[in-house]
Parts: C-alpha cells; structure tokens; sequence
C-alpha cells in the first residue's frame, strides 16, 4: 500500500520529442488510477518512469514521500501487468508465479505460501501445475496477475493488460480485476487507451494528449463536465456532438444558433462569461443521449427543438442510434429510446435538446466556458 | 560462490550438525545454518597455521581443502565427535567437484562464444561440442538480449534463473551489454507447425521477465538454424534484426529477423540508390514541406489501412480535416495517398528516408 505523488515530471528524448510534460498528480493510498489517452500521449511512458524504466527528464516522483529517481527499478517494490503477459512457456504455472520470488531468494515455504494465496485469489489451484501452453488466453492472463500478486507490492501497475484478450473476455477481466482491487487494497494504477475500461474500473481518471494531462476527475465528473473538447469527445461512445455556433442574448435569455436553429439555454447559462460573448462562435456540445425524438418531450420543449433529416438507424436492443442531418449539412448523432422511438430512415423527425445537458467550449481555446 | 551456498543447502538436507566454509581470508561465505555468514572465524588463524589438514576447537572441526596445490578453503563442522571428519572429507570432495563444473561451465560458454562469433574451426566444433555434452544435430535459436551496461549483470543473472535446471535454452553473456539465449532441443520443444507461435511466446517472455524485474532491454531474434554448427547464422540474423528494427521501429523492444518486411530491403540497398529513388519521390525536397501535423495524419492514415473513418475517429477530427490534409499532400508532393500505389510509393520512400538519415548519422556509409 503506498501513496504516489508526480511533481513537474517531463521525459524528453533526444531530438527534442517531449513525451510528457508537467505530469503533476497525487495518488492516495489504495486508490485505482487510470491513465487514459490516445495512442502516443505519453501515458504508458508515464507508467514506466513510475516503475524505472525509463528515466525521468525533469522532476520527481514520490512512492510513500520517498522520491524514487534514482531508485532501481527492482527496490522500487512494484509489481507490473503488461499488455503481452507472456508467461514462461517451460515452466509450470506454479513455477511461473514462484519465479520472482525465487529469483529474490525467498524461502521456499513463503514462496508456496505466497503461491497458493495468490492462486486461491485468483481461483486458478487447479492449475498450477499445468504448462501455459494448456491454458485459455483468460486463465493465462489470471496467471499473469498472480505473478504480480506473489510479490505483494506497494503499488500495482498494469499497461493495457486487457488489450490481447477478445471482447467477451476483456469485460469479464475488467471485473476480476476491480474485484482485486476491492480484494489486495493496494494502490493500482491503470494504463488504457479504451474509455469504456477507464470509465468502467477507475475511482479517478487522467486524460491525457500529447503529453499533457488534461483533466483528473471521477469517470460521473469527466462524463457530465468535461473541461475541454478533446476531453468531451474521448469520453462517452457514441462521442459528443461538436456543433459550430453562435451565442445570442436577448435580454436575460441565451441562445445558441446554428443551422437556422436557435435553442434556448436554461437560466444558469445567464451568467456573466457566457453574456459576454454575445455574437461570438462557440462550440455547442451536446451528448447523443441529450437529443430525443420522443414526441411528448418535443412537444414540451418547443424552445430546444428542431428538425433532422434521418440517414441511418442502428438499433442495438437496449438503444437505437439515430444519424441525422440537419438543413442538408451538420451531421448528427443522437441515442434514442427504441421503446418510444418510431424514426425510421428517409424521414424527417422533430427532435429536441435537454439544454440542461449541453456544454459550450470557447471557439478557439475549445476549453469549457462555464465549469 | 553461488555454488558454495547450494552446496551448503545440500548439505543441511543430509547433515544435522552445521557446516560451513571459509574462505582464505577467514571470511564465512556460507553455512547451514546462516549464522556467522560475512563474518571472520574466531578460530581461523590457528586452524591455517596448523600443520595438519584437521584442526579441533572445543566445539568445532576444520578441514582445509587444496584445489591443486592451493588452499582454497576451509570447511568446518559444529562437531568433535569422530565422524565428523569423515563427514568434512565427503563434502570437501562435493565442493570440489562443484568448482571444476564450475570451471568447466565457463570453458563451455566460451566455446559457445566463439562458435556464435564463427572463431572455431567448423569441422572440430562437433568433437569439442560432445565434450560438453552439446547435441550438434538439433535445430537452434538464438535471441540477443541488450541492456544498458549497468544492468547487463543483473538481467544475465535473470535469464541465468529463467532456464536454470531446464534442458531448453543456453544463456552466456556475450559482453558487457549483450546476453545470448540459445534455444536447444527446438525440435522436441515444438512441433514444425507451432514453432511459429512458440517463437514469439518465447521471445515474449524473455522480454517480459527482464521487464518485470525492471531491465530495459531490447531482445532480438536469429533464424532458426538446422544444428548447433551453425548458430553463428542465427546470431548474426539477431544482430541484423536489432540494427534493422533500431532504424525503423525505434520504439520497438522486440525484433524478428524472419519480421523485418520493408525493412531488411532498403537495409540492403545501396545509398546513391536510396539518394536517387528519393530525389524521384520526392522532387525538389518535397517531403521537408510536410509539417508535423501532417506527417501524424499520414503515419495514423497507413496505422489505419488507409481507413478514412477510423483515421479521423483516432486523430479526433473531422473525416473533411482529415480529407483537407491529404490533399494537402497531393498538392505538396503528387502523391494521393488514398491510392494504394500512391501510399506504397510514399511508405517505401519515408522508409528509405529514414534510412539514409541513419547512414549519415553513422561511420556505416564509410564502409559501404
């Protein structure tokens, strides 16, 4: 159990590439970090500096208030999970998860101990004494993980560990693995470029891009209040809509136009950073599942209302996605109900807006204008 | 020393007093019990100075041990009673027969070295290898594992525990950042068909356990060769599959030879050639006007298979930015990259690119 504290951490390689820039981010004790971003921002280099192996350009990372720069990897007391959990194909999978041990010189009594908790753990008893070779691609990634166990380290630290296993069975491990955390009360940290895993395991995210954490939050913070747009549209599937608009302000109302569309923003939009703009372009943010064609809610709601021309219906049992256009050009996707949905393809549907679910970003800075 | 400790945990196993040995200084490298491990024998001084092999204390028998005409150690027992010399003499013949398996596996590895390096004699290589007790008739692989100098010690050591008591691989240390893993017996290790995939899971792991104990290396792969004869070809692969994979996949830890595709070509190819196939691809330096915003878009573009849909989802913009900046390409060097041909051509040249950059980057052009 440990805590983890990044301060100004940058890793830049010759030829000037700066892989990561100003990392600041404190851990508590036992929480279950995830990195999260696009491939090439920096988040697996991230994890590495964390575990040694790579050297950090600028400033310090911290493991218990103990800076650990220029501490080896193997004093480091980690333990990692990797993408290729590659298991020892000679060995037995008892003598796969004994290895690290063994090679620490532990006593042969801690190591069954170590061994046989680990594989209770991780319900797999029954087969350690089998080759990798005779094992599901689940069960060696199980394996995988109780090497890390045995080690019984401070800090868990897992690099896209799901990413060779099939769909069925990444969302099975993705379970298993929060159940462990619930279980070791160990501090995790997660590397993912899958969204649906960071929103789904982690009790805090950091999104990054090219190297810089752009925000830290909880998955309900960063889904309902994303602080700028590339945030917004990496989470949440399918991803928000981004719409080129304008604000107006008509007396104490707020409006954003596009399209020969015009949708009133509810009262606390009637603030001072969003009155100031009036006239300007701001992107208009608005989730699929904020636009429905459910009539009585149209109906109701004729301020945040328009038309949209149907181009495809995808109707995947518990949800449709309905792809729109509106006034022949802005593309549209909206998450509808199917129980009440009747658009069908080549129809024209009212749709509407929850205002109270939409977001703006300035035009040219694209952060969030009200937070 | 590491054989003096098992020796010593072997002994405990058989023997119920405790033992232990000292070296010439008087320092304990290893006892049964642990105890007095790194300290100086109280006793030692008198025990060296007698004239004869045992001397007795009140609580302790010793024995000095000759290897040749040298002294190389001193055993002891925590026993006066009468068989406890016979007991010293047993394990001081064990210890010694360890030390010349000891001397003889070093022998091995350097023969094993100069094998992979081709200084033997080919046609004696199958008599010294018996010797060894090497089988020259079963196929081979080796894989070349380099790491930074000051954790080349640790991650020999690693592999060294990796295929201990295993019959399946031979790791040496070839210098002092690069450690050899010989893949023996391939041919009852896996069958023809699977030798593929047991390749990559072998490699894999090697790279994983290294990892994991926290060695940053990079392991490469030879060709699979038909005997031990001929492991120097398999070595030589590796060594090319590093350089090859340091020029184009930088990033990459892990390197096949029979992997390298585009790259073992251009690696091969003359550099005025290289320098003319560019100046044809690219006129008038085309390629520098690119900036590095489109050079992104491009790689994401050929990541993605020429998909536009998935290229513009993964660089988060819009699939009309996405089709602006391969226009953009178009006008700047010809080259529509939506155009199977068009992409090969721009791939190959990038490549080619990167590869004559390497060449004035290092002394190789001189020696081409």
């Amino acid at each position: 159990m440990a805590s983890l504290s990044f301060q100004h951490v940058y890793k830049k390689y010759e030829g000037g590439v700066v892989a990561v820039s100003d990392f600041n981010l404190d851990v508590a004790d036992k929480e279950f970090v995830i990195l999260v971003g696009p491939s090439g921002c920096g988040k697996s280099t991230t994890l590495r500096m964390l575990a040694g192996l790579e050297d950090i350009s600028e400033g310090e990372i911290y493991i218990d208030d103990r800076c650990v720069n220029d501490v080896l990897p193997k004093d480091r007391d980690i333990a990692m999970v990797f993408q290729n959990y590659a298991l020892y194909p000679h060995m037995s999978v008892r003598d796969n998860m004994a290895f690290a041990l063994k090679l620490r010189k532990m006593p042969k009594d801690e190591i069954n101990r170590r061994v046989q908790e680990a594989a209770k753990i991780l319900e797999i008893e029954h087969l350690l004494d089998r080759k990798p070779k005779a094992l599901s691609g689940g069960q060696r990634q199980r394996v995988a993980l109780g090497r890390a166990i045995v080690r019984d380290p401070k800090v868990f630290l897992m690099d896209e560990p799901l990413s060779n296993l099939d769909a069925k069975l990444r969302v099975q491990m993705r379970v298993e693995i929060t159940k462990l955390h619930h279980r070791l009360k160990t501090t995790f940290v997660y590397v993912t470029h899958d969204q649906t895993e960071a929103m789904t395991m982690g009790t805090r995210i950091v999104v990054m891009k090219d190297g810089f954490i752009q925000q830290v939050d909880s998955p309900t913070e960063l889904y309902d209040n994303p602080v700028n747009t590339f945030v917004a549209g990496f989470i949440g599937m399918p991803p928000m809509n981004f719409i080129n608009a304008v604000l107006n302000v008509e007396g104490s109302d707020v409006f954003v136009s596009f399209e020969n569309v015009a949708i009133k923003l509810p009262e606390r939009y009637a603030v001072e950073e969003v009155m100031e703009r009036d006239g300007q372009e701001v992107i208009f943010g608005v989730r699929p599942e904020a636009i429905t064609d459910d009539i009585t809610y149209v109906t109701d709601h004729p301020e945040s209302a328009f038309t949209a021309d149907v181009d495809v219906v995808e109707m995947l049992g518990a949800e449709t996605y309905l792809y729109v256009t509106v006034n022949g050009s802005l593309p549209l996707t909206c998450r509808v109900d199917p129980t009440t949905s009747q658009s069908a393809v080549g129809q024209v549907v009212d749709l509407a807006v929850d205002s109270n679910r939409i977001h703006l970003f300035d035009k040219d800075t694209e952060q969030s204008i009200i937070s | 020393m590491e054989e003096i400790k098992k020796c010593m945990r072997q002994v405990k196993t058989i023997i119920s007093a405790n033992c232990g040995v000292i070296d010439t200084a008087g320092k304990i490298l290893a006892a049964t019990n642990e105890v007095g491990e790194d300290e100086i024998d109280p006793s030692f001084r008198a025990v060296v100075s007698s004239e004869n092999l045992f001397a007795s204390t009140a609580d302790r028998t010793y024995l000095k041990v000759f290897i040749g005409e040298q002294l190389k150690y001193i055993l002891y027992i925590e026993s006066t009673d009468p068989d406890a010399k016979i007991s010293l003499q047993l394990i001081a013949e064990w210890m010694k027969t360890l030390v010349k398996e000891k001397g003889t596996d070093a022998e091995k590895a350097i023969f094993i070295r100069n094998v992979l390096l081709d200084n033997e004699i080919r046609s004696e290589v199958p008599m010294i290898a018996r010797g060894y007790k090497i089988d020259c008739n079963d196929p081979r692989l080796v894989l070349v594992v380099r790491t930074a100098t000051e954790q080349s010690a640790e991650a020999f050591e690693i592999l060294q525990n990796l295929y201990t008591d295993s019959e399946v691989a031979t790791v040496i240390s070839m210098d002092d950042t690069t450690a050899i893993v010989i893949i023996d017996a391939l041919e009852s290790q896996v069958s023809e068909e699977s030798r593929d995939s047991f390749i990559e899971e072998t490699s894999q792991s090697v790279l994983a356990c290294l990892t994991s104990e926290g060695c940053k290396a990079k392991v490469a792969v030879g060709s699979v060769v038909g005997s031990f004869m001929d492991i120097s070809k398999s070595y030589s692969d590796a060594m090319t599959a590093l350089k090859v994979s340091k020029i184009f996949d930088g990033e990459s830890d892990l390197s096949r030879y029979d992997k390298l595709g585009l790259g073992r070509l251009i690696y091969q190819l003359p550099k005025p050639l290289c320098e003319m196939f560019i100046r044809e691809v690219f006129p008038n330096e085309a390629f520098k006007q690119l900036d590095e915003e489109t050079r992104t878009t491009i790689d994401t573009f050929f990541a993605n298979d020429l998909n536009g849909s998935e290229t513009s989802r993964e660089l988060f913009v819009h699939r009309n930015t996405l089709v602006y900046r391969l226009e953009k390409v178009k006008t700047k060097t010809g080259l529509d990259l939506r155009k199977f041909d068009d992409a090969v051509l721009f791939k190959m040249a990038t490549m080619v690119r990167t590869y004559i950059d390497y060449l004035n980057d290092t002394n190789d052009n001189k020696i081409r």
